[in-house]
């Protein structure tokens, strides 16, 4: 009789453990993301379509005025604009990185150099960047050194702060299994810190975007930026809605591009 | 002449702003090699404190220790952690970024006591002890709680300490996992005999692993009673409904209790001022 009855468990048991299969998941997400992206469309349609909103061009006109364009001309402003953002960004993280470190280690340059960071973070990037046209010669340098600017701040910041979420346990433990300073800080630190380090390089990439275009609509010569703000000036509105159609393109895909990189490297943290 | 001695030490805590906190006050202990020491006390009496000064990772106010006959800490002389005192953390102490296999190997590598190829093979037969041959490219987080305390244990012994310094190691456990883990460690200890200081304040767990149990006063704290446990290894779980273990339970509840009491009313008082 009970083993009749412990059949019938087994029997039945396997129809509720069935997960769902992985295709039908990741179907999902990507049906969700194209329904987000065609629901931003539709409202923008909307309120173009509005009788009082005369000046906001559609979806439609927009993409025949981007067919229009010269090909050549749009990638070389995607061009100058991602390598103004790569330059400034890879010298933020090359400067900001090494000192955050350093502060990490020793107290006596974070008490020097903390209360610099404290006082200039709040600043606005943009509020930069009068003084910035002032300072540097050429407009190049200027966007460079901008979008440097609003990259440096959270990379030094979430450097530092990884620095000190290190558990003192790990390194308790890296000291007590015989590690040296050098290895500690290989073995231990660096990947220890890795995953809030590279949220700080995640949200820096975005104000380095966020720079570049308000460099470039100040005073630069091409970009996307500069492009967009050029479509207004001479009255083409369809062109403005296609710059930020580009700028929000290329923002998230580098953002991407930071976080797959992260999650390459801080497998661990992958769940 | 005992492996680890450990004599008059106190320590003084001078927290910012308020009176020196007398954490440990003359504590005398002696460990023999290959010899299980278990300290039990009510929490917050000292027993991470004493275990932290012998790792090396505080200093001590008073008194000495001295391990296998030479001088390992006094007062004013900075303690270093060293392979030789291996520690088994609380929270657990595996590297979250390094795999399994990794963790185990980094000691000895580290202080190139073996070479990776070495450590390698010497980690995999340790894991394959305690059951742990398939994990070996699972990052800790992947790995069941009773897996990464086998897997810590593996990692502290590779290197052959002297001493293993287990600070309330399957604290966070279940019950059922907790006897699997302190099966494990008891099978390393019988066919490989280690020097073990344990600090717990699960009676039964105690009593279970022990050769000698001492009970820690708290506020300060002091070693107050030792207890000798002369049940016959290998132990099994169904020693722990065997009368000399009852007996032995009972005598450590009554010492435990009365110190717990004490704690609780001066807990107490302090609360009303």
């Amino acid at each position: 009789m009970a083993r009749a009855v412990a059949e019938t468990v087994i029997q039945t048991a396997p129809k509720i453990m069935l997960p769902p299969p992985a295709w039908k998941k990741s179907l999902g997400a990507g049906a969700r993301t194209t329904a987000s992206i065609v629901g931003l469309l539709f409202v923008w349609f909307v309120i173009g379509s509005l009788p009082w909103t005369i000046a906001i061009p559609s979806p439609i006109a927009s993409l025949q005025a981007f067919l229009q364009l010269n090909p050549v001309n749009v990638a070389i402003d995607i061009l100058l604009s991602c390598r103004r953002v790569a330059l400034g960004f890879i010298i933020a993280t090359l400067t900001a990185v090494p000192l955050g470190i350093i502060a990490g280690y020793s107290r006596w340059v974070r008490e020097l150099t903390f209360p610099i960071i404290e006082v200039l973070r709040p600043v606005p990037p943009i509020a930069w960047i009068p003084l910035a046209i002032l300072f540097f010669p050429t407009s190049e340098s200027m966007v460079v050194f901008l979008t440097f600017l609003g990259a440096f701040f959270p990379i030094i910041y979430n450097t530092i702060a990884g620095f000190s979420s290190i558990k003192p346990m790990y390194l308790r433990s890296g000291k007590s299994l015989g590690a040296g300073e050098w290895r500690l800080f290989w073995h231990v630190i660096l990947p220890g810190m890795l995953p809030v380090v590279f949220a700080g390089l995640q949200i820096a990439v975005g104000i380095s975007w966020l720079m570049v275009v308000a460099g470039e609509m100040m005073a630069a010569k091409g970009g996307i930026g500069a492009f967009t703000w050029e479509a207004y000036q001479t009255g083409r509105y369809p062109l403005i809605f296609v710059g930020m159609a580009i700028i929000g393109t290329l923002g998230s895909l580098s953002s991407l591009l930071i976080r797959t990189l992260g999650s390459g490297i801080c497998r661990w943290e992958a769940r | 002449m005992p492996l680890l001695s450990i004599r008059n030490v106190s320590k003084v805590y001078y927290p910012r702003n308020q009176q020196s906190v007398l954490a440990l006050d003359q504590c005398n202990l002696d460990i023999a090699k290959n010899e299980f020491c278990v300290i039990v006390g009510p929490s917050g009496c000292g027993k991470t404190t004493l275990l932290n000064i012998i790792a090396g990772f505080e200093n001590l106010t008073e008194g000495s220790i001295v391990l296998n006959g030479s001088p390992l800490a006094a007062p004013g002389t900075p303690v270093s952690p060293g392979p030789d005192r291996m520690v088994v953390f609380q929270h657990g102490g595996l590297f979250p970024w390094m795999r399994a296999l990794e963790n185990v190997c980094f000691g000895p590598i580290a202080r190139g006591q073996m070479t990776p190829a070495e450590a390698r093979e010497k980690a995999r037969s340790l894991m394959a002890r305690v059951d742990l041959h398939d994990m070996e490219d699972l990052y800790p987080e992947d790995m069941s709680s009773g897996m990464r305390r086998r897997l810590e244990i593996i990692r502290s012994i590779i290197g052959e300490p002297e001493i293993l310094l287990m600070d309330e190691p399957f604290r966070a456990l279940d019950a059922m996992t907790k006897a699997v883990v302190q099966d494990f460690l008891l099978k390393i200890f019988d066919t490989s005999p280690h020097t073990i200081f344990f600090i717990t304040h699960d009676l039964t767990e105690a009593i279970f692993l022990a050769d000698k149990v001492y009970v820690m006063t708290s506020r300060p704290g002091r070693l107050k009673k030792m207890l000798s446990v002369n049940l016959p290894r290998p132990r099994t779980l169904d020693l722990v409904n065997a009368s000399e273990f009852l007996r032995l339970k009972d005598e450590l509840t009554d010492v435990i209790h009365e110190e717990a009491q004490k704690a609780f009313e001066l807990g107490e008082r302090e609360a009303a001022r």
